[in-house]
């Protein structure tokens, strides 16, 4: 998967928590994506079985359709672990880091 | 009583009031346009329930940045989709929607001649990708220009359209303020 700084920046969102559910617009809005670029990504993680994804149990949100999650992989995990340590040597990304480091969310 | 809008140039006047309703329309009813963005993706795509739910999930004065975003995703994302669906011709669920069996409906069953443009369709896109040597996304990128330029030539219209009720209740100073200039007039004739 070709390292950019938008699958960097999901893949340390998504290893904040591994073993979470994560939302799809909550990860644009974590992350600074844009929508039009999170949501394809999304589906090449699928489709490599990094992430596996869900829907809410209807029987516990009342009044709204479910919400699609999306849950790391053990596989997924240590492939975006990698793909974050080998951008982490990478010039390119120090500024992404950098911001990480003092605390801001992209 | 003197209109605020006597002074105010037609052409920026009637632009400002397109573009308020169009932000009416936004602001409204989100919900509706975010139904009809879903459309963007092909029919059983588990993206249309997924961001359907996001939606609802959201605080209303969050709903309608979110439909913006949308828009976007929709342009990229649920085209592509189509595309690389017209591009396979495949009858069975792509990876990423074959979780989601039930959702997924395969295309139906074609007349001869529908079956005849498809293929002409399909072989033209094969051969420009192979000519031009141009993937799905740039192919994705032409189509959406060549919409957005005949949503441009059109849009003065379609601006127009959707102003003319805020224009029509936009005049009524002006009428008010001719009808009591004529009647004023017609008194201190009649005095």
């Amino acid at each position: 998967m070709k390292k950019t700084h938008a699958l960097v920046s999901v893949a340390c969102a998504l290893l904040d928590d591994p073993d979470g559910q994560h939302w799809g617009y909550e990860l644009a809005k974590k992350t600074g994506v844009r929508s039009g670029v999170l949501y394809p990504m999304l589906s090449r993680l699928l489709d490599a079985k990094w992430l596996v994804d869900g829907w809410e149990d209807p029987t516990v949100i009342h009044g709204r359709p479910p919400r699609r999650y999306y849950q790391l992989t053990k596989v997924g995990s240590s492939r975006l672990q990698a793909v974050v340590a080998e951008a982490a040597r990478e010039p390119r990304f120090a500024p992404l880091f950098t911001l990480r480091l003092l605390g801001w969310e992209l | 009583m003197i209109s605020p809008f006597r002074d105010f140039p037609p052409d920026l006047y009637l632009l400002s009031v397109g573009l308020a309703s169009v932000a009416i329309v936004f602001a409204t009813v989100p919900g509706l346009l975010l139904r009809l963005i879903v459309l963007l993706w092909p029919k059983g795509h588990p993206r249309r329930a997924e961001l359907m739910g996001e939606f609802y999930a959201l605080g209303l004065h969050r709903r309608i940045v979110f439909v913006f975003e949308m828009l976007e995703a929709g342009l990229f994302d649920g085209l592509a989709a189509r595309f690389v669906r017209l591009d396979s011709g495949r009858e069975v669920p792509p990876p990423s929607v074959a979780r989601h069996a039930e959702l997924w409906q395969p295309p139906r069953k074609r007349s001869r001649t529908k079956r005849w443009l498809y293929k002409a369709a399909l072989w033209s896109l094969v051969r420009v990708r192979k000519w031009w040597r141009v993937g799905i996304g740039a192919l994705v990128l032409v189509a959406l220009t060549t919409i957005l330029l005949v949503l441009g030539s059109l849009g003065g219209q379609i601006a127009q359209v959707l102003s003319l009720p805020f224009a029509i209740i936009a005049t009524i100073p002006f009428v008010r303020d001719e009808l009591k200039r004529r009647r004023k007039s017609k008194d201190d004739d009649e005095g």
